[in-house]
């Protein structure tokens, strides 16, 4: 068995929709290493969270779409052949998600205790540990404590016995967490996890995510649109535009140097605080429509370096350097 | 608005409080339910007259001391046989709202949440039930079954359920939405562990308001099958059965007619004024007024 934990290749998705055949995935490749945190950052848009449901096949089919050849491996297994009761055995213990709005994503009606040990019950199922599962509440409830104790939650008697509506975002995040790590998955997909909460708490969280990866030995795909969040937390970053992963590098090496001017553009584009004066910069144009893409390279529509083979010829990812990948044809030798 | 969640119902509690007319509908209904219940568990050991036994010497009495609603065209004392009847609408308002409740429920919440052919298959399947008005759907089914107490709850059944379907269904499909349906589906819960442990739980707060307001509806059209000589049959004292027998004697011994017209009426206005007050309750918008 590969030491991936998750291995995407050529990942084609499509959506039929009333308008036309909207190309939401066009050619994803992408590994998550074990113990690794992979960061995925584009615009709204361009196909993060498609790609993050599409690993837990959550994506209705119809009306999306698996073109020939997409492979989803998770730990080798083609996720992308399974049935649903196979996708089902899969998600929660192997593959795990965190939602962007912790408002909405836990249910109202059951106190949040009960929705960690419904996560805690499942995996023990599996696991066909069934007289655990059945040996009582006593036990379950002892691990639902451990669970919120994991996530830094200071009076885990009391807030088991919450209801959702009664916690703040913070709180409601690290419950997520918690129910997410409960049922103890090799890969955590995490949706923007920290996108709704303020700026202090995020920082928190962040640094709670990147502390239980180590404790629990679990792999992050974390998706988001926030470059400041991606390097807080992630070991290596792919940037997706139009659908495409665009260029794909060790987190200090594409922070330091970016190759493709769409990264470049989105690294000018933060606010530094050394230089307030300064206009901001701004990415001209738009993300192009998915339901007819541009031909050749997506992004020469918005490009400042764009060339003639840029119109008409779609690149290819290349390694101009070891580690780091970029598709674009400044780097195509 | 959620279900288990108790400082939402200590507020539903003191709105409803609040509402007198609510409240004394709530207590009338009480009284009645309590006293089917009783009815139900002792017989006729704690009624004044056996409500069975007829004597012709003291047919149609008016009211009086001894016979305080009168007395019927076989002798039987009217009090007695109204006390006596309690149970019966109880009876048939409870089990046709709760397997309609349960039934309905759950083929709605099925079909909402499923979608696609399933929910098109149920669905117009309750469109059937529903094109048919309720009380004539209802006879059709207590005469090919033949009349009785039992038939008449079986034919009031096959009407009623299809409205909680629809109910469920709606709510199911606002809730299918729902990011934590979503996160559940990603926690690796199946189709129905996901319909029995989010959806059902989320849904059953407004069928359950609806059942309250429902209840007087089936004990309505529960009397008029009985009424029509489709539900229970003498000389079992149903209040719908009661009114028919009386009918003759009109205008002669009117209290035969009036009287076990009046006790339905009374429990009826009761369940809808305390089932009025409880769905204003729950709804929020309803109460800040």
């Amino acid at each position: 068995m590969s030491a991936e934990v998750l291995s995407i290749e050529n990942l084609r998705l499509n959506f039929s929709t009333e308008h036309g055949t909207l190309y939401a995935l066009r050619g994803v490749d992408l590994r998550v290493g074990r113990n690794e945190v992979v960061g995925l950052v584009g615009e709204s848009g361009c196909g993060k969270t498609v790609l993050g449901l599409s690993v837990l096949g959550l994506n209705p089919m119809p009306p999306a779409e698996l073109l020939e050849g997409s492979r989803i491996l998770f730990t080798g297994r083609d996720v992308a052949g399974l049935t649903q009761n196979e996708l089902t055995l899969i998600r929660g213990t192997g593959i795990s998600m965190i939602f962007q709005e912790p408002m909405t994503s836990l249910n109202p009606v059951f106190t949040v205790g009960e929705q960690i040990a419904e996560s805690l019950r499942l995996r023990l199922q599996r696991e066909k540990a069934e007289k655990a599962a059945r040996s009582g509440s006593a036990a379950i409830e002892d691990e639902v404590l451990d669970a919120l104790r994991l996530v830094r939650i200071a009076d885990p008697e009391r807030v088991a016995h919450r209801y959702p509506h009664e916690l703040s975002g913070g709180m409601k995040q690290r419950v997520m967490i918690a129910m997410a790590l409960a049922a103890k998955p090799s890969l955590l997909v995490a949706d923007e996890p920290t996108t709704a909460l303020d700026v202090t708490i995020q920082a928190q969280i962040l640094r709670l995510m990147r502390d239980l990866m180590r404790e629990v030995q679990t792999s992050i795909l974390f998706i988001t649109h926030d470059l400041g969040v991606i390097a807080e937390i992630a070991d290596r970053v792919a940037v997706m535009y139009a659908g495409q992963i665009v260029e794909e590098a060790n987190v200090h090496e594409l922070f330091r140097e970016p190759l493709h001017p769409y990264t470049q553009g989105l690294l000018a584009s933060l606010p530094r605080l050394s230089d307030l004066d300064k206009e901001i910069e701004q990415l001209p144009g738009s993300v192009p429509d998915a339901l007819s893409p541009p031909e050749g390279c997506s992004f020469h529509p918005r490009c400042r370096h764009v060339m003639n083979e840029c119109l008409t010829i779609p690149p290819k990812l290349v390694t101009p350097r070891s580690g780091h990948k970029v598709a674009c044809h400044l780097y195509q030798k | 608005m959620s279900l288990f969640d108790k400082s939402e119902l200590k507020l539903t509690g003191t709105y409803l409080l609040k509402n007198k007319l609510s409240l004394a509908g709530g207590v009338v209904a009480a009284a009645y339910l309590a006293l089917a219940v009783v009815v139900a568990l002792t017989g006729d050991f704690l009624l004044p007259h056996d409500p069975y036994v007829q004597n012709f010497a003291e047919a149609l009495q008016a009211p009086s001391l001894v016979h305080p609603f009168g007395t019927d065209d076989l002798g039987r004392d009217i009090f007695t046989r109204v006390i006596a009847g309690a149970p019966f609408d109880a009876q048939i308002a409870f089990v046709v709202v709760l397997v309609s409740l349960a039934l309905g429920g759950s083929v709605g919440a099925f079909a909402g949440y499923l979608g696609g052919r399933i929910e098109e298959a149920m669905m117009r399947i309750t469109d059937i039930f529903l094109s048919f008005p309720a009380l004539v759907l209802a006879m059709a089914v207590a005469i090919a079954i033949g009349p009785g107490l039992t038939n008449s709850m079986m034919a009031l059944l096959v009407v009623w359920w299809p409205w909680y379907a629809r109910i469920a269904r709606g709510e199911a499909l606002s809730v299918k939405s729902s990011q934590y349906i979503e996160a559940a589906h990603a926690a690796g819960l199946s189709e129905f562990q996901v319909v029995v442990r989010h959806v059902l739980p989320n849904i059953l707060m407004p069928l359950l308001v609806y059942a309250t307001l429902d209840i007087s509806n089936v004990i309505l059209t529960g009397s008029i099958l009985s009424f029509i000589g489709l539900g229970a049959q003498p000389p079992q004292p149903e209040w719908g059965r009661m009114v028919f027998d009386g009918q003759d004697y009109l205008a002669s011994a009117w209290w035969m007619s009036v009287i076990p017209a009046t006790a339905i009426f009374v429990v009826v206005l009761a369940f809808s004024l305390f089932g009025d007050g409880l769905r204003d309750a729950f709804d929020p918008k309803l109460r800040r007024r």
